[in-house]
This record gives C-alpha cells, structure tokens and sequence, in this order.
C-alpha cells in the first residue's frame, strides 16, 4: 500500500533529481568548442629578362657606312674595321643580362648595325619601357635618334638610331628582337677607347606608362 | 412475499458484502504520473566559406592562342572537412605568381552552421615570410559584417578587436564575413613565398 502510493509523491523528486542530472549534463558540456584552420601562402611572380642569340653584326667583310643622320647606308669596299657582339651573365644567374659590342679599328663614318633578341625568362609578362644611354644619362621611351659626347669634350663622337619594341608586351617564354645603328662622327679621336652603355630597363606590363 | 423480502434483503446483504469486497479493492485508488526525459543538445558548428577574384587584367594570351584567357597570376583555395562532420573546417588558400600591382579582391566568411550561437574563444597565426613579401602587400581595404539567414549584411562598425572582446556572437544561420582588397606593391619581392597558418577556436556564446 505504501509503495503504491509513492509514485505521487515521488514526482516532484523525479524532477528535481533530472534537474539535478540536466545541471550535472549541462556543466559537464560546457566550453563546447569547434575550431577553424586557415592555411594561406603566397608566392610571387620573377621577372627576368635575357640576352639570347643570335646577336648579330652587319660588318662580316668589307665596312659599311653612312652619311651622318645614319642615312644613305652602304657598304665600301674594304675590311679595314671590324665589330663583335657578345652576350654575357655577370651576375651568374644562369640569364645573360649584358652584351659587350666591340668596335675595334673603326674610323669616322664608320657604320654598325647590331640586332639581337631579349627573352622572357621569367613568369610575368613585361615591357620595355625605357632606354638609357651613357655617358649624359639619355632617356629614350621610344624609337628614335641621339648623339653621344663619349669623352665628354662637349661634342659628339657617335650617332645612334635605337629600334622599336617599346612597350610591347613581352610574355614569359616569348622573345623580341631589337636592332640598333650607330655611326662614328668626325670628332672621334684617334687612337683611342671610348666607352658607352645602353641600359634597357623592363617593367611589368600591368604597370607600363604609355609615353 | 415475506419470503421474498427475506430474499431481497440477503440479496441485498451478499450485495453489499460484495460491494464491500468490492469496495475494498477498489478503495486502493491510484493514480500514476510518469515522466518521459530526452535532452537532445545543440550543435556547434562552423565552417569557412571563401571566394576571391583576380582583375580581367590578370588574363593575358600567355600561350600564344590567340584568346586571352591565361592568367598571369593563379588563386586557388580549396575546403577540408577532416572529421567528415560535412563542415569545412578547414581551408587553404594559394595565391601563386603574384606581382606589383596587383588586386586581389575576396570575402572571407565564418559560417554557423550549428544550432547553438557560437563566439570566438581563441585565436592565433604564425606567418613564415623570410623574403618580405608581407611588405609588399597593402590593405586597400577591409570589412567585417555579419550576414544574417535571409542575407542581409549588417556592417560591424567597430574594430574587430572590440567585436570579438564586446558582441562576439555569430547566431545560429548567421555568418561572420570580411570583405577585403589587397595590392601589391612596389615592393614585392620577387620569387619569394610568404606562408600563413591561423586557427580560431570558438566557444558556445554563454561561455565565453
């Protein structure tokens, strides 16, 4: 009879025991936690640029010449100077990133033309975007024609007419060719070296200022 | 007749005795309640949700076809789910050959795909960058909102940092994004690679 009637007073005590439960459960879920990962790597792009041949001269035999303005270009008819054209890694990074042009027993009205090719050996596509002569720092942004004061006795000893390809868009893996004519002039001195330098500066074609 | 009322009154009497009996097992009179418990808890559950586009100007005819379609730099990202919980939990994202000047617009997104409202508990990353490229790379621009289930964004107008430390809450359906744009400058290094790894661990909100 006494257990018969427990159920009705056990109530209240089921409930307070699964509330008890439902705290004990509830704490011992408590700090629930998910993670997330994030894994992010970035890797940027090389820009390269090379000197590959063939790089060519014009003189094999007898000389050529020209009048001055590099027009009326011709041959003549003997071997008296002679022009080598060479590329060269100084860096040794496996590019060849300078050529070294040797004009040896030239004269004035001496003329050269010299050709070669620039390959992309990077990932990025580039442009040439600028040519800068020396000595005077002569910044040419395109195709065109310049004299230069090589030793610096304030008149010019060479004419140059510099080809086209500015702001052509170069992609990795492809090349362009590029040509150059110069032209010693009367005032050259005798007997003597001179040097100049042409530097062909690339940028990334996404960043190329239009002249 | 007298007979009968004899009759009727024993009739009565066995009556009443049985009723009695009756009554007697009747009198035991129960009611019984019972309780069926089931505790079903929630779920806590987040994911990555990500989506990033390189600009029109990033596809050149790299291969000479005549269509330009190729890109020049690559992104890439990919999800993992690694306890098949069907919640990407993880992700992994490859931005390969990049170069100055380039945009990279993306959102970044924290999912809840739980039932239970969830905050951000703890958080840390280690960056492997030993060329620099990290300072090449300029924040154009950043936002956090959260998206509510219909899609509705609702910007977070204070720095991040005090979110997380104040609200901190990502509700059940909701998500937790930033849209962002980064450039890289001029001074990106070249052939270089910068790596990122970051996990957060997040916390049922009355927690936290």
């Amino acid at each position: 009879m006494t257990l018969l009637k427990k159920p009705k007073t056990a109530v209240p005590a089921i409930f307070a025991i699964a509330l008890i439960a439902l705290s004990i459960v509830g704490f011992s879920y408590a700090h629930w936690s998910e993670t997330l990962w994030l894994s992010g790597t970035v890797r940027t792009g090389e820009m390269c640029a090379e000197f590959v041949p063939p790089i060519t001269t014009t003189d094999h035999g007898n000389d050529w010449t020209c009048d001055k303005g590099l027009i009326n270009v011709r041959q003549i008819n003997k071997d008296i100077g002679n022009s080598t054209a060479r590329s060269i890694d100084t860096n040794n990074d496996g590019c060849n990133d300078t050529i070294i042009v040797e004009l040896n027993n030239v004269y004035p009205c001496y003329y050269e033309h010299i050709a070669f090719w620039i390959h992309n050996c990077g990932t990025i596509p580039w442009r040439i975007w600028r040519v800068i002569f020396n000595p005077g720092g002569i910044i040419r942004y395109g195709p065109g024609y310049l004299q230069l004061d090589l030793n610096g006795d304030g008149v010019n000893d060479i004419e140059i007419y510099w080809g086209d390809n500015f702001g052509w868009q170069v992609d990795p893996c492809e090349k362009i060719d590029i040509s150059f004519d110069i032209h010693i002039l009367q005032p050259f001195p005798e007997d003597t070296t001179l040097p100049f330098s042409v530097t062909i500066e690339m940028v990334n074609w996404n960043e190329y200022p239009p002249p | 007749m007298k007979m009968d009322t004899k009759k009727i009154m024993a009739t009565f009497a066995i009556l009443m005795i049985a009723l009695g009996i009756a009554g007697f097992a009747y009198a035991h009179w129960s009611e019984t309640l019972w309780l069926s418990g089931t505790v079903r808890t929630g779920s806590l559950c987040l994911e990555w949700s990500f989506d990033a586009v390189l600009p029109p100007s990033n596809l050149k005819d790299l291969d000479g076809d005549g269509y330009v379609d190729d890109p020049v730099a690559t992104l890439t990202y990919a999800f993992t789910d690694a306890d098949n919980d069907s919640c990407n939990e993880g992700l992994t994202v490859t931005l390969g050959n990049a170069y100055p000047c380039l945009n990279v617009n993306g959102t970044i997104d924290i999912h809840n795909c739980g039932t239970i409202p969830a905050g951000i508990a703890k958080y840390n990353y280690t960056i492997t960058d030993p060329d620099g490229v990290a300072g090449g790379i300029e924040l154009i621009n950043v936002d956090f909102y959260l998206i509510d289930p219909s899609g509705g964004k609702h910007l977070i107008t204070m720095p991040i940092e005090n979110w997380i430390a104040t609200v901190n809450q990502i509700d059940p359906g909701w998500s937790l994004a930033c849209d962002f744009e980064i450039h890289f400058t001029e001074a990106t290094p070249e052939g270089a690679t910068a790596t990122i790894s970051a996990w957060i661990e997040f916390w049922n909100w009355n927690e936290l």
